[in-house]
């Protein structure tokens, strides 16, 4: 689905909301594109960004929280930017050199407006705003992008420490 | 589990590249038993998109059996996404229409902090054990919650 090669789209996705971002080199970014936004995919990105996460330097509280945020924006994307099926949904997720984590999520359509109850969506993109240190969402005719970023703990670079809560 | 694109791979990835295909099933058991005027309802592993549905069918036909009390424990729920939380409301409210008492078992969390940030703690009768939940009886540890609004 998508014609972008992943260093294209992560390049896209990283910079959209954050001009001049520096990735850590020493961290291969996670790069999901043009996957399918069915509720099989989903969990399996949500697995690999589990793995992902726990090679920051993220506390494992603060693992915990990137993941269900990640989760809810790919669920978000999946449930409400696709009508009539299954559009594609991009995540990336990096680490920046002045020690910042980043997940991005983007997909190519419209959300609907919210139901009247105030169900998953609203629900889910509050989750996200309380359990990330920054969320940015920015919608636009081409598709939603929801930009979400934490800080990593003050020796978290390189730190290879276990993780405890 | 290492499995990570590397970043600078020269070939595009296909669509659905970075996913396998779980098994729902495995991704949450649920088990129903009953114990005297309660029915218990226990919940382990992720409940998500994939499993909130199956985790909402069970609750609800469990409910139908019009029991004094419902215990659904979570203890063993290592993911709650916000469909989980969708469809413990909803059981929330077939629950007081049918006047069974609900009670949640969250001890981890992984389970009381989607509930708390989302406001929805209040909401339920939070218990920090199956045997607390049971009895009624509210645990006094650090980490109790406060009593639930009675209905």
């Amino acid at each position: 689905m998508s014609a972008n090669g992943p260093n294209e789209l992560f390049t896209q996705l990283v910079q959209t909301l954050n001009s001049g971002v520096r990735v850590d080199p020493t961290l291969a970014p996670l790069i999901c594109g043009g996957l399918p936004g069915e509720p099989g995919n989903l969990v399996a990105v949500r697995h690999q960004l589990e793995s992902w996460a726990s090679t920051t330097g993220l506390s494992a509280s603060a693992v915990a929280d990137l993941v269900l945020s990640g989760y809810e924006a790919l669920a978000n994307a999946a449930e409400h930017a696709y009508p009539s099926g299954h559009g594609p949904v991009d995540l990336v997720a990096a680490r920046t050199i002045d020690s910042r984590v980043l997940v991005v999520v983007r997909d190519r359509g419209r959300w609907r407006p919210p139901p009247a109850d105030p169900g998953f969506r609203g629900r889910g993109l509050l989750m996200i705003h309380a359990l990330a240190h920054r969320v940015e969402v920015q919608q636009s005719p081409q598709g939603t992008t929801v930009y979400m970023e934490w800080a990593l703990p003050a020796a978290g670079v390189g730190s290879t420490t276990a993780q405890h809560e | 589990m290492s499995d990570t694109p590397a970043y600078g791979s020269a070939a595009p990835r296909e669509p659905g590249s970075c996913a396998a295909d779980p098994a729902a099933d495995e991704l949450l058991r649920l088990e129903s038993y009953r114990c005297g005027e309660a029915v218990v309802v226990v919940a382990a592993g992720e409940i998500d998109m994939l499993t909130a549905a199956r985790m909402q069918e069970t609750l609800i036909a469990q409910l139908s059996s019009r029991p004094a009390l419902m215990v659904v424990d979570l203890e063993g729920v290592g993911f709650l996404g916000s469909m989980g939380l969708t469809a413990l409301a909803l059981t929330e409210r077939v629950a007081r229409e049918q006047g069974v008492e609900l009670r949640v078992v969250a001890t981890s969390r992984a389970t009381l902090r989607p509930l708390e940030i989302t406001g929805m703690a209040a909401d339920f009768a939070v218990y920090a054990s199956r045997a607390d939940a049971l009895a009624g009886r509210f645990g006094s540890g650090p980490d109790a919650l406060p009593a639930p609004r009675t209905h």
